[in-house]
């Protein structure tokens, strides 16, 4: 008999984990439009004065790059703008990736009051220890091994709101960005089938209907920093039914292919997210797709074209600022790429002929084309920035704008003990040390007091202090 | 000056558009003719395109 009731309880059981499931994305329950949900044309943004224009880009790197990122942002709060401010209030957008993602939305959800509980509750906490914890040591393990809709992306986001976010949605940091001009948060994952980049606007969630206010923000974190193997792909669900139109612009520029390649390329990617047949999606860590967060900006400042069909009376667009560029509205674009890749110099493959482990191998190939990849999204942000300016020279504008590059990586810090410092710390959500968590202030704080391009941005516009020996930046001609 | 639905500039200046073939409407009122161009834009740094509209 009790063993019949010990067999009872434990289907039961089974059962009662079963029934577990992901957070479900709710469905729009409207037709899309650029003035609902979160996204660039519901955010106080394009239509404040616009005419100095701040984007931060923040790589991935577990730990190590939600730290980096967190001093950059500490670092310009100390500086002073010559309208009484902080250079920090000037910020417009981030656009993140995994580990930086971390930074961002906490940013997005309390500015700097957020600064000292972001410290402790997230770099200085084991993160990587908690989420194992929670998915083996708890009832999870439960649902994870009955469920098959529950996964350990989903401890993962849950971890995340316990520890950090506390159940904040997108309708949240919605409501919370005119209350103090708050940045425009990108943070971006990677769409596994299509290797397409996931940005969580709802600019994004248009084309699968569904209501990106009902979603917490931590599942967008969660998703930007699901490094492949060791978390899941998070699993989004695609809806139909809300009218979606594909904007004009992707009828007339698919023959594009010989002009503007990317065109015609977007257009694929839209095709693809409006596949009936996509009955999901299934999201993995940003960096795959573009592991220093710059893509979503280049677009911006190159491009008019967005998953949204523009309205006008008022003007509502994607995200895209291409327009007030060509209109001269923003004077100054200051792009900072903070990147916190890192660059050992520690040879260990190459130091003996043994042959490589099968470990190392997949490291270096899923790594080397990242990295390659950052390198190429740097080279062509910076090529776009010299093109503009020449452009200008060359037709005389009288107002041009200026452009203004600043690349923040590891490599560049000239004292050998502090990169030995910041290089050491590895990609993982471990809790930052003393000597890490300083060495990566250090590292915020030196490496944008020596950097030309910033520090010529800070002179141009009356900032305070300004290391005038940064020298001379050549991303702006004379 | 729209492009692509997406208000852009003003007309009898010069403005930066991406490469690729855009749709350009001057917008209400409709006191000019054709109602749109589409056109392509294929590269000309120094040489603006022109995009022609006529006054009805």
């Amino acid at each position: 008999m009790n063993r019949a009731y010990r067999l009872l309880a434990a289907v039961s059981a089974a059962a009662f984990f079963a029934c577990a499931h992901y957070p479900v994305n709710p469905e729009l329950k409207q037709a899309p439009n650029p003035g609902y949900g979160y996204r660039w044309a519901t955010t106080d943004i394009p239509t404040s004065d616009n005419s100095t224009f701040v984007i931060l880009t923040f790589s991935g790197g577990g730990t190590r790059a939600a730290g980096f990122s967190y001093g950059v942002l500490k670092q310009l709060d100390a500086i002073n703008t010559a309208d009484g401010k902080k250079l920090l209030d000037h910020v417009n957008v981030i656009s993140s990736v995994s580990g930086g993602s971390f930074t961002s939305m906490y940013y997005g959800l309390h500015g700097r009051q957020g600064f000292a509980t972001f410290e402790s509750d997230f770099l200085r906490q084991n993160i990587e220890k908690r989420l194992f914890q929670s998915a083996f040591l708890s009832p999870n393990v439960f649902k994870l091994l009955f469920s098959p809709n529950f996964h350990r992306i989903d401890v993962a986001s849950a971890l995340y709101d316990q520890a950090l976010f506390k159940n904040a949605t997108f309708k949240d940091l919605l409501a919370i960005q005119p209350q103090w001009h708050a940045p425009l948060i990108i943070a971006n994952s990677t769409e596994v089938e299509m290797g397409a980049r996931f940005e969580w606007t709802q600019d994004q969630f248009d084309p699968i209907c569904s209501d990106l206010n009902g979603v917490n923000v931590s599942r967008a974190v969660a998703a930007s920093s699901a490094f492949p193997g060791l978390l899941t792909p998070l699993i989004l669900d695609a809806y139909r039914r809300c009218g979606y139109t594909k904007p004009g612009w992707s009828t007339t520029a698919r023959g594009d292919v010989y002009v503007d390649p990317s065109r015609p390329r977007m257009i694929d990617e839209l095709d693809g997210y409006t596949n009936t047949a996509r009955t999901n999606l299934h999201l993995i860590d940003g960096g795959i797709a573009d592991n220093i967060g710059v893509r979503a900006p280049l677009h911006a400042i190159t491009s008019l074209d967005t998953f949204v069909e523009p309205t006008r009376h008022p003007d509502r667009t994607g995200f895209t600022i291409a327009n007030a560029l060509s209109r001269h509205e923003i004077r100054r674009l200051l792009v900072i790429l903070v990147n916190a890749g890192t660059s050992s110099s520690v040879v260990k493959i190459d130091a003996t002929s043994k042959e490589p482990s099968i470990l190392a191998i997949l490291g270096a190939v899923t790594g080397t084309p990242m990295e390659n990849y950052s390198f190429d999204s740097v080279e062509e942000l910076l090529s776009v920035f010299r093109n503009r300016a020449v452009e200008q020279q060359a037709a005389n504008v009288a107002n041009p704008t200026v452009y203004y590059p600043v690349i923040l990586g590891f490599s560049l810090i000239k004292d050998d003990h502090l990169r030995g410092i910041v290089n050491g710390i590895g990609t993982n959500f471990s809790n930052l040390s003393d000597e890490q968590f300083n060495g990566l202030m250090e590292a915020s704080k030196t490496l944008l007091s020596q950097d030309p391009c910033f520090q010529r941005f800070l002179m141009d516009t009356g900032a305070t202090p300004v290391n005038a020996g940064a020298g001379q930046c050549a991303a702006i001609p004379r | 000056m729209y492009v692509d639905g997406v208000r852009c500039g003003k007309t009898n200046t010069a403005f930066n558009v991406q490469l690729g073939t855009h749709t350009f409407d001057l917008d209400i009122p409709d006191d000019y003719a054709p109602p749109t161009i589409v056109a392509l834009i294929d590269g000309t740094p120094v040489k603006p395109t022109v995009v022609a509209f006529l006054p009805i």
